[in-house]
């Protein structure tokens, strides 16, 4: 008869009262699994919406103080044709980068044969554009095609709004950088869905050169850089900030998290949120890990005082107890990750949709489970199960032999 | 043993043996020293024991009793280990208690000391075979031959066909029995038994005391027993009668 199988046993000894309690942390920490689990779902799409829908790359390159001070004399910031040649070699030979392209902001009055509306868009190289949005965007439109000068993308709500759509032929009327009026035509090559529905009533993708023309410079007014690995993201930014100004060229680097601003707006309030639920659905694990626990001290006081008559020494006694706290934990985890898992996989293939706040189309429900997290989230319980069963077998195991074995 | 408490002595609260065993030299193995042990009820101090003296000798079985209150209980609490004395002295097999520190007491409760108890207090998740098992596993016998040895001594108390069941599918007497088995597997010097007849009915109470006084024979264990129970009293020879916490008659 080892420990553990007297433990194993106790904890069965109250099968009503121990199942409640499993019961309680298999919800509470399913519940915990499946919510931390859409989070980082979340979080995943956020980061792909943020590093290849808003096309920030993972770092974005600038010219020092144009974060600052770029609107109000934007041409000062503009990298001109030395810099940019001399950055790209730079950047482009930095081991992990995928493609470092260059982009031009673009805004003014969008005309369609009937209407007009304003438009933001960027300049955006098209073979890099590719890159930059990768396989994870495909079927959201917003290419614009190679060797075509004036073909543009815009985004699906503007093109409703403006009854324009593929093969439409817009002007677009902007300020040059020397504040003359400029106009040029184009034709709708694609429509797209920024995914965010502040903007997809007047995005507009445009090619590079074609930008140049409308701004009236041959310069760019950032570099956006994609690494083959979101997690050297840190590192890179130190060491090509570094490689730069070595190289004379006085640059400051922002990684895709510090640009956007919706995605560590979302993680924070899913931050809190998060805390809030972990905290509650804990406090509810605990107490009834201790009510448990401590029901079955009570109960068995007097078996304490026959086990410290039989040999047992406190400790021993403590140990029991923590084995039961142990074992019950473990194997509620155990059967709220099991459901965890099932539950999210039935959330996968049932392919449910909804429309986050700020989003412009339909996303699926999905939640990936973050198994680290479950980890820590066992250990957490784990360790909480061991506390709420020291504590009151503590105070039992120091109960007098004799008063123990009095008990009633 | 043989209980060296003398003659009937009255309202005498220190009370020092005077009679020395028939066939001396006998272990001792429980002396008491002038032991005093009191408890507190509110505002009021109550005497459980009073100055008692005494001393018991090997392989003898004597009884305790005397009257609810009358310190059976704190007696036998002093002589098992499971209370200490507020003053005297308490050897058990010359060891002083109060020098053994917790970790000590239990080893030694669990290598010299047996218990029954009146209520059998069988663990309830275990079988027969595992109850009795246990302090030979708490001992860190293997689990072969602590095995081995619990299926011994259970067909020594009648139960060879019973190994397998809960206390709960046991009667009061059969549980009794095990409760005996368990505290003599680990071959004890001393057996103390608190009322252990007091939930039996007739016949079971008599067969316990007979199959206690068996083993006492057989075993060379010591039994000392307390009890209310005038059949246990009129089986056992050798008695310590209590009256609010002395020693008033002893050895009849």
């Amino acid at each position: 008869m080892d420990m553990i199988t007297f433990a194993f046993r106790n904890v069965w000894r109250n099968k009503r009262r121990s199942l409640t309690t499993m019961a309680a942390i298999v919800c509470g920490y399913a519940a915990i699994s499946l919510f931390g689990g859409y989070i980082a779902d979340t979080y995943n799409s956020l980061q792909v919406q943020a590093v290849s829908g808003e096309r920030l790359g993972h770092l974005t390159i600038f010219k020092e103080g144009m974060l600052k001070e770029g609107r109000l004399s934007p041409k000062k910031y503009l990298f001109n044709q030395e810099e940019m040649a001399k950055l790209k070699e730079i950047v482009s030979a930095y081991p992990g980068v995928k493609v470092v392209t260059p982009g031009l902001p673009i805004s003014g009055i969008f005309n369609a044969d009937n209407a007009s509306s304003i438009f933001i868009g960027d300049g955006v190289v098209a073979k890099d554009l590719e890159i930059l949005r990768g396989d994870l965007l495909a079927g959201y439109g917003g290419q614009i095609h190679q060797g075509m000068d004036t073909g543009i993308a815009i985004a699906s709500d503007m093109g409703r709004m403006l009854a324009m759509e593929k093969g439409g032929l817009p002007t677009l009327i902007t300020s040059t950088y020397s504040g003359q009026a400029n106009a040029m035509d184009a034709e709708i090559v694609d429509v797209f869905e920024t995914g965010n529905a502040g903007t997809n009533d007047k995005m507009i993708l445009v090619p590079f050169e074609f930008a140049q023309h409308l701004m009236d410079t041959n310069g760019a007014q950032r570099f956006v850089v994609m690494l083959d690995n979101i997690n050297n993201t840190s590192i890179a930014k130190d060491e090509l900030q570094k490689k730069l100004v070595e190289a004379g060229l006085n640059v400051e680097i922002k990684t895709w998290r510090d640009l956007s601003s919706f995605y560590n707006q979302v993680a924070g309030l899913f931050n809190m949120i998060f805390t809030f639920i972990f905290c509650i659905v804990f406090i509810v694990i605990v107490m009834s890990i201790v009510n448990t626990m401590s029901m079955s001290v009570i109960e068995r006081t007097r078996e304490i005082g026959t086990l410290r008559s039989l040999g047992f020494i406190k400790l021993r006694i403590v140990y029991l107890f923590l084995l039961e706290g142990g074992i019950l934990a473990v194997l509620a985890v155990g059967v709220g990750a099991l459901i965890s898992v099932v539950v999210a996989t039935g959330i996968d293939l049932a392919k449910i949709e909804y429309t986050p706040p700020n989003s412009s189309a339909p996303v699926p429900l999905k939640i990936a489970l973050n198994f680290p997290q479950m980890l820590i989230t066992f250990a957490l319980t784990l360790v909480l199960a061991a506390v709420a069963a020291v504590w009151p077998s503590l105070g039992a195991s120091r109960k007098p032999i004799h008063t123990a074995l009095n008990h009633i | 043993m043989k209980v060296i408490t003398g003659q009937a002595l009255k309202n005498i609260p220190n009370y020092e043996s005077q009679q020395q065993p028939e066939h001396a030299p006998k272990e001792v193995l429980v002396s008491l020293q002038q032991v005093s042990k009191y408890y507190q009820l509110g505002d009021i101090k109550i005497t459980a024991l009073n100055n008692v003296s005494l001393k018991l000798y090997a392989n003898d079985l004597v009884v305790v009793y005397g009257p609810s209150g009358s310190g059976k209980s704190t007696l036998m609490n002093m002589i098992s280990l499971t209370d200490v004395a507020d003053s005297g002295i308490v050897e058990i097999l010359g060891s002083d208690v109060k020098q053994l520190n917790d970790s000590q007491q239990a080893e030694f409760r669990n290598k010299n000391i047996g218990f029954i108890f009146q209520n059998f207090n069988l663990i309830p998740m275990f079988s027969a075979l595992e109850n009795v098992m246990l302090p030979l596993l708490v001992a860190k016998v293997s689990k072969a031959d602590a095995r081995k040895q619990a299926l011994e001594i259970l067909a020594q108390v009648g139960l060879a066909d019973k190994v397998n069941a809960r206390p709960n599918q046991l009667s009061g007497g059969q549980q009794q029995r095990v409760a005996i088995a368990r505290a003599l597997v680990n071959k004890p010097k001393l057996v103390v038994a608190d009322e252990p007849t007091a939930n039996l009915d007739s016949r079971s109470s008599e067969n316990i005391i007979n199959l206690m006084r068996g083993l006492n024979r057989e075993f060379n264990t010591s039994f000392i027993i307390s009890t209310h129970d005038a059949r246990v009293l009129n089986q056992i020879d050798h008695k310590i009668q209590l009256v609010d916490g002395n020693i008033v008659e002893g050895d009849k």
